[in-house]
């Protein structure tokens, strides 16, 4: 059964991590371990820097557990502090505080600008997660349809058909059925309402 | 957004389009309801997010997250007496209703079991207020006066914990531990 992840239930395991249960810590960890650990991947960052952003992540949210008033914000609070982690890593690995293009930018400025990337970077991760969630609102069949089709990897019509055992010609067809349910869920979470 | 029946001919054309192929008779189509240019807007943001890689962390990564909170070990409630007329856990499987008691400590917590058709419907009843009741899915609403009421489809997922400040006192299901073994009260 796929993690409820309705604001309700993230402030149930939220309010038991906050009394000490470390089952429902553990819990928020996997919940969300997806989440935190892509945002270092897809930026580039080796799987050991991507596994500090992972512990520095958490262990910001472990002490600051008391401050996420709000539960519907935590996976946006994660993704954001998982991005700082990051622009401050590649900072420093870098041994500067500033690119070519920021030269003369005053530090306010720079910290703008951190800020900036830091949102744009979250956002992205958020809405990942917005879309695997509704992935899991959808059959096995659909799932793996469109994310054969649709991955990073996007592979070709005849080896989507050899994997899932399914005629060439009806990919097409189960393709618009698959991505009308999955937009559908979307659309249920309200995915669309923030353009 | 509700299809109209004219447009729904187009729906694959219109997944073609949103995966970058083309389709003449959808793009004119498009170009003329509003509904469907909302559609392909919406089905575009969705294959745009898909192709976003998702990355796992590995599971020792996880597993030092997840140590970073000390972890308290349940106590397990002792099983104090049991309606199981036959030893064995075959007893609770077939029965159609039973009852257990459990006890921690001071407290002493009794479990009703009864068959439905589609499972078990499990009434609980603690001799203390303030527990908080963990079922297998969710926690559990407590009442007033300590009794609390759940569903499973098999009995093997009727463990609960309960929780009261650093305290976890673990409830097993009649089929763990011997449980149904217990001799009659």
């Amino acid at each position: 059964m796929p993690p409820n992840d309705s604001p309700a239930a993230i402030e149930r395991t939220l309010e038991r991590a906050r009394s000490g249960d470390s089952r429902a810590w553990s819990a928020l960890v996997e919940q969300f371990e997806s989440l935190v650990y892509s945002i270092p991947r897809r930026m580039g960052l080796s799987s050991d820097d991507a596994s500090d952003v992972f512990q520095s992540t958490f262990l910001a949210l472990y002490r600051h557990l008391d401050r996420i008033d709000n539960p519907a914000t935590l996976p946006k609070w994660l993704s954001v502090t998982a991005s700082r982690e990051c622009l401050r890593l590649i900072r420093t690995s870098a041994k500067t505080t500033q690119l070519p293009e920021k030269e003369g930018w005053t530090l306010d400025e720079l910290i703008a600008d951190e800020d900036a990337s830091a949102e744009e970077i979250s956002l992205i991760a958020v809405r990942r997660l917005e879309v695997s969630q509704a992935l899991l609102q959808i059959n096995e069949r659909c799932r793996n349809l469109l994310m054969l089709l649709y991955s990073e990897e996007g592979k070709e019509y005849r080896e989507i058909a050899d994997e899932l055992s399914m005629p060439i010609g009806a990919i097409g067809p189960t393709r618009a059925r698959c991505l009308e349910k999955l937009r559908s869920a979307l659309q249920k979470a309200k995915f669309f309402d923030r353009d | 957004m509700n299809m109209k029946k004219a447009c729904e001919q187009y729906c694959e054309g219109i997944a073609d389009l949103a995966s970058g192929l083309s389709n003449a008779g959808a793009e004119i189509h498009v170009a003329e309801c509003a509904d469907c240019f909302a559609l392909l807007g919406h089905l575009r943001q969705t294959i745009e997010v898909l192709g976003v890689a998702e990355f796992h962390a590995p599971i020792d990564v996880v597993r030092r997250a997840q140590g970073l909170m000390p972890s308290r070990q349940p106590i397990l409630a002792r099983l104090a007496a049991s309606t199981l007329q036959a030893a064995g856990v075959r007893a609770a499987q077939s029965a159609e209703a039973f009852q257990l008691r459990f006890e921690s400590g001071d407290l002493s917590i009794r479990m009703m079991y009864d068959r439905e058709p589609d499972g078990w419907t499990i009434l609980g009843r603690l001799s203390e207020v303030g527990w908080e009741v963990l079922g297998p899915l969710e926690p559990i609403e407590v009442a007033k006066d300590g009794s609390f009421q759940f569903k499973v489809s098999d009995l093997a997922d009727s463990a609960i914990d309960l929780l009261r400040g650093e305290t976890i006192i673990h409830i097993p299901s009649p089929l763990e531990d011997g449980n149904a073994a217990a001799s009659d009260h």
